[in-house]
């Protein structure tokens, strides 16, 4: 896993396909959840994005490695035994260190590495130099050869500008060795501060106990076990801890050693941003749950209700309800009285809700009254009066609340306000919807045959009438009466007469209650039509934009543990 | 100090005041700024009760000097070195010492037996056997050390264990006399370097151990570390060179390296008015920062009594907002739109109205159902309309002042975590919609009752008999919600008809001044009702608020009592 074990065959690669990977996958998720994810994540997070375009831009196959730790423990005295000169100034004044010294090993020019990393002290060993220069240490197996050494200023020092300086590097540095001794190991600085804030770069720290020449032998393996339960109460897993003597030389092979894996694996860099992606995705991973609230494709009852409400599909209803009896009655009424109907207004042109076909192609051929209300483009249904506009916001408001359960406080304002459509587009797409719906269905069969039976009735009344009075006249004139035909004691005509107004009469009485359940079949049928356009646009305009804000919670998730992968 | 015994007591008492005005404060709001300002309190309460108030009580008490200083400095070995036994445990894992151990001459005992010093720890005697963690203090009597002083061997003050430097703080404060510890790897370590400059500003008497330092670098590095010390104003502070040698076969420093350090110290147990002059700097230095640090409290809880009035005021203002929604809707003549007019022009075109004015069958069942409920019925769908209308109205601004209040609440200081702990805020009681409903019946009652009291005074009973009590409110009520300002286009002639023919009727019976009169008085009684309610609403807020609120004068009482220490020093 790690570049700085020993074995390439430990290494796992992390390809620059797989880093770039990563980092698209961080930014995506910064994309997706934008607004919704803290600011200073965020910020971390496109740092991270921008870090990671700046260091794999840099050619060469540099391997940056910063010695870090607290003042005198040595740091620079490591630097000096790792480069084979002395480079680095060391001092018993403290601090020594006050500006970072690189050592750029082998032949291959840094300058461009070092120019973004702005370390201006810069030292170059010559290839393959490190060993064959110093023979006296005997040949040392792996080259430095594309190290890039870094000597850092103290990160617990009293000046602050050290301090600050050594940050900004260890920001953008491949592998960290952090450098410490048996009177500084347990300090509050380099486990609070720094362990514990890089656990996710495990697979790029080495922590070293120097300045083991101060202890026994004994002392030394239990000060070394401490520093290892310490780092594991950081969080650090499997870290790797080197004990070192800078003043005997004791263990700096050891280092030298991991070192040259990391340089050898070429791919430290690569390591070091994926921790970075790993720690910032992490970070931001606490700005989204762990799931979504499931849900359902269409709007619920509550809402579909309080929006048919807003958009006067009560009264819509009632109108077709009233207009089909008006009809019902003109087409199935009495013909002697039917005429008294027309005087009344037709409920749906009052609200410009006009049947269609009908009554439009008669006026334009051509034109239908659909056309008309398209072209006019609103009914003149009333506007939704506060108390349906209030309910609609209540039913809104809790699909919002349903929607955002469990959700972090910026991803349920986010649904709320996605639920809760501002401004009068809700109330332009409902009545759309309502004019949208044919309130038109065919007009039923019992009509004709009613009709006709009245007509027939009122014929046969009427026949009965004249009958009676070409009677009426035969006889005041005196003429002979022609035979009238009887049905029992009672003459025809006057059967005629009296059965046709009578059966008319009943027949208008029967249909009126026909009509009655009629439209109030026709009203539930409208009423159906009309709450599947409302629940259309609430599925459109509420619940569409909740689960989009959803799927970008979604996404976000699952990029950052893309990114984290 | 050298005044006289009265006005130590003066003092004294002036200090107890503080102290007891600093105990009972509070800061229980949550605001940023909060975490500091408690860690402050704590400190500053540690501070009376551990140093000044015993030193105050008993100035001829031994001198405490606490060592103090950074993890494997050696303060540990240095102790068992300067009295020569193995009073506190050495060793090379960090951080070694966690339970203080103070020594003190075996005579001087009763100093230090009691909670004069130290209330918060509990004591423990015999010899350094296990650890028994921050919570306790060890006492050790040794001969070695001379009468008149003791020493208090600290944890350390910037190990990864963090109850080991709050104590170590807590201890410093405590002392007459800092002997602090550190080494030639850590002189210029910046959590040390914070520490001395909060001395070098209170006051407190310095002396400097520096530790584990090669032989060879001591010059270079004690003119150093002088300079800094000089740097930070501390100049008289005596420094002690320790070379780093090899310790003797008990753990302890070779007699030699420590000579200097005990010479010093037994000479000052013995002087005195040496004694008398570090305490008097030091506890004049703690006085002189009591002024400042109960500022800083003072200051927190206008902090807190200031995030206080922010919470209350949103909450008010959302709810003020929503009375205003309610009265706005109420009289802008809206809340005749829509199915009340649809119910209106109904009850109207299809002559249901004068169906149902005239019809002596309506009359009869209008009568026998208030005879028989005692409570007026709606009168029928105009009625039902005008009812949820309100109802809705008043219940959607509730809803939304809940949510408007709990999102002011999330973006001001310290309301996300009160909140978290009432998350009920976000949305309206459970029961208001129930409670919604009997404010408007009961107005409705009101509107009712309004109208037979003006029928009985006007003598129009009959005619009010005649159109039937509940039909009257009902147009009572149109005409109290109507005046056509929001209307637009054609419904302005349509509402405006509403309320023209409403008014006409109510006229014919009650006369025009009347009418306006009791129009106004029902919508005024409405709007009172809502305001109550929403004034209960409100309350929840205000509840969750008052558990965490912080009394306005408890600042005024902290800067009086800090005042007072001040007059009297």
């Amino acid at each position: 896993m790690s570049p700085v074990l020993m074995g390439s065959k430990q290494v796992k690669g992390l390809t620059a396909e797989e880093l770039a990977g990563r980092s698209e996958s961080l930014a995506g998720a910064l994309e997706q959840g934008d607004g919704q994810l803290d600011g200073e994540h965020r910020a971390a997070g496109l740092e991270v994005i921008e870090k990671v375009r700046a260091r794999t831009a840099l050619r060469g196959g540099h391997t940056v490695v910063a010695l870090a730790g607290a003042t005198g423990s040595g740091k620079s005295s490591l630097f000096n035994l790792l480069v084979g000169e002395d480079v680095a100034p060391v001092g018993a004044r403290r601090p020594t260190t006050a500006r970072p010294t690189a050592a750029v090993f082998g032949g291959e020019s840094a300058t461009e590495l070092l120019d973004w990393l702005a370390v201006g002290q810069r030292h170059h060993v010559p290839a393959a130099g490190g060993s064959d220069r110093d023979g006296g240490r005997g040949a040392v197996p792996g080259t430095l050869d594309g190290l890039v050494l870094l000597d850092l200023p103290d990160f617990d020092s009293r000046v602050v500008e050290h301090r600050r300086e050594a940050e900004r590097i260890l920001a953008l540095v491949d592998v960290f060795v952090w450098v410490t001794d048996p009177q500084k190991y347990a300090d509050a600085r380099l486990h609070d501060d720094y362990l514990r804030a890089l656990t996710t770069h495990n697979t790029v720290t080495v922590v070293v106990l120097n300045q083991t020449d101060r202890l026994e032998r004994d002392a030394v393996k239990q000060v070394r076990a401490d520093l290892v339960r310490l780092a594991e109460l950081d969080g650090m897993k499997g870290l790797q801890v080197l004990t070192t003597s800078a003043r005997t030389g004791e263990g700096v092979d050891d280092l030298r050693l991991r070192v040259a894996a990391a340089v050898a694996g070429q791919n430290a860099s690569r390591h070091r941003l994926a921790a970075d992606i790993r720690a910032v995705a992490g970070r931001l991973r606490s700005d989204v749950a762990d799931s979504e609230p499931v849900l359902g494709e269409s709007a619920d009852d509550e809402l579909v209700d309080a929006l048919s409400r807003a958009a006067g599909i009560p009264t819509v209803v009632s109108a077709v309800e009233r207009d089909y009896r008006q009809e019902a009655l003109s087409r199935t009424g009495w013909p002697f009285t039917r005429w008294v109907r027309a005087l009344r207004p037709d409920p749906l042109k009052r609200l410009r809700l006009d049947k269609g076909d009908k009554d439009g192609a008669k006026a334009l051929p051509g034109v239908t009254a659909a056309d008309v209300r398209s072209a006019l483009g609103r009914s003149s249904l009333p506007p939704a009066t506060p108390a349906a506009r209030a309910a609609v916001d209540l039913a809104t408001r809790r699909v919002g609340e349903r929607a955002g359960e469990g959700l972090p406080p910026r991803w349920s304002d986010a649904v709320a306000d996605a639920a809760t459509p501002a401004g009068p587009d809700l109330g332009d797409a409902l009545d759309q919807a309502v004019m949208r719906t044919p309130l038109r269905a065919r007009d039923p069969l019992w009509w004709t045959v009613v009709g006709w039976a009245q007509n027939i009735l009122a014929l046969l009344s009427v026949v009965g009438l004249v009958w009676l009075v070409v009677l009426g006249v035969i006889g005041w004139l005196q003429l002979p009466e022609p035979g009238t035909p009887r049905v029992g004691p009672l003459p025809v005509p006057f059967l005629l007469l009296v059965g046709g107004l009578l059966l008319g009469w009943l027949l208008a009485l029967v249909s009126r209650s026909f009509a009655r359940t009629g439209a109030r079949r026709r009203a539930e049928l409208i009423q159906r039509r009309l709450r599947d356009s409302v629940a259309g646009v609430a599925a459109e305009r509420i619940v569409a934009p909740v689960r989009e804000v959803l799927r970008r919670h979604r996404t976000t998730r699952e990029q950052l543990d893309r990114a984290r992968a | 100090m050298s005044g006289s015994g009265a006005e130590d007591n003066v003092l004294l008492h002036a200090v107890s005041a503080l102290r007891s005005q600093v105990a009972n404060s509070t800061l229980p709001l949550e605001i940023p700024q909060t975490q500091t300002a408690k860690t402050h309190r704590e400190a500053l309460l540690h501070q009376l009760d551990d140093y000044v108030l015993p030193r105050l009580s008993s100035l001829d008490a031994p001198l405490l000097a606490v060592i103090g200083g950074s993890t494997g400095a050696g303060k540990s070995t240095l102790v068992n070195s300067v009295v020569d036994a193995e009073v506190s445990r050495s060793g090379i894992l960090r951080p070694t010492t966690t339970t203080p151990v103070l020594v003190h001459h075996p005579r001087e005992r009763r100093w230090f037996e009691g909670d004069r010093i130290l209330p918060g720890l509990s004591r423990l005697t015999g010899a350094a056997s296990g650890d028994a963690g921050p919570g306790s203090v060890r006492l050790v009597a040794s001969a070695a050390l001379p009468p008149g002083m003791a020493l208090l061997d600290a944890p350390d003050i910037d190990s990864v264990v963090s109850a080991n430097r709050a104590l170590a703080s807590q201890l410093l404060a405590a002392a007459d006399l800092w002997l602090f510890v550190t080494t030639a790897a850590r002189y210029a370590d910046a959590v040390p370097w914070g520490l001395l400059r909060e001395a070098s500003d209170r006051g407190t008497a310095v002396a400097i151990v520096l530790d584990r330092v090669p032989p060879e670098a001591m010059t270079e590095i004690r003119a150093h570390l002088a300079s800094m010390l000089r740097e930070q104003g501390l100049a008289t502070a005596p420094i002690f060179g320790i070379p780093e040698t090899s310790l003797t076969p008990e753990g302890r420093l070779p007699e030699g390296a420590v000579t200097r350090l005990k010479s010093w110290l037994s000479a000052l147990a013995s002087d005195a008015r040496a004694r008398a002059s570090i305490v008097k700097q030091t506890l004049g230095g703690a006085l002189d920062s009591l002024d400042s640090r109960t500022g800083e409290l003072v200051e927190a809880s206008e902090h807190q009594h200031r995030a206080a009035q922010a919470l209350r005021g949103a909450s008010e203002e959302a709810y003020a907002a929503a009375l205003e929604g309610v009265a706005h809707g109420i009289t802008d003549g809206t809340l005749l739109r829509g199915e009340v007019l649809a119910r209106w022009q109904e009850f109207v075109g299809t002559g249901e109205f004068f169906k149902q004015v005239e019809s002596a069958v309506a009359r009869m069942r209008d009568r026998l159902t208030a005879a028989v409920k005692g409570a007026p019925a709606p009168s029928g769908d105009l009625g039902e309309a005008l009812q949820t209308g309100v109802a809705a109205l008043i219940s959607a601004q509730a809803e939304s002042a809940a949510t408007t209040a709990a999102r002011a609440w999330r973006s001001e200081p310290g309301g996300a975590p009160l909140l978290a702990e009432h998350p009920e805020l976000a949305k309206a009681s459970p029961g208001l919609a129930q409670d919604i409903d009997r404010l408007v019946r009961d107005w409705q009652g009101e509107v009712l009752d309004l109208v037979r009291s003006e029928g009985r005074d006007r003598r129009t009973t009959a005619r009010i008999a005649a159109y039937g009590v509940n039909g009257i409110g009902v147009i009572l009520m149109l005409v109290a919600f109507a005046h056509t300002g929001g209307l637009v286009g054609a419904e302005v002639g349509i509402a405006g008809g509403t309320a023209v023919l409403a008014q006409k009727v109510l006229e014919a019976i009650f006369g025009d001044q009347a009418v306006r009169e009791m129009a106004a008085k029902a919508r005024k009684r409405l709007l009172e009702r809502v305001e109550e309610l929403y004034a209960a609403e409100r309350a929840r807020f205000d509840k969750a608020l008052a558990g965490v609120e912080v009394d306005s004068a408890q600042a005024t009482r902290l800067a009086d009592a800090a005042a007072a220490v001040k007059a009297v020093r």
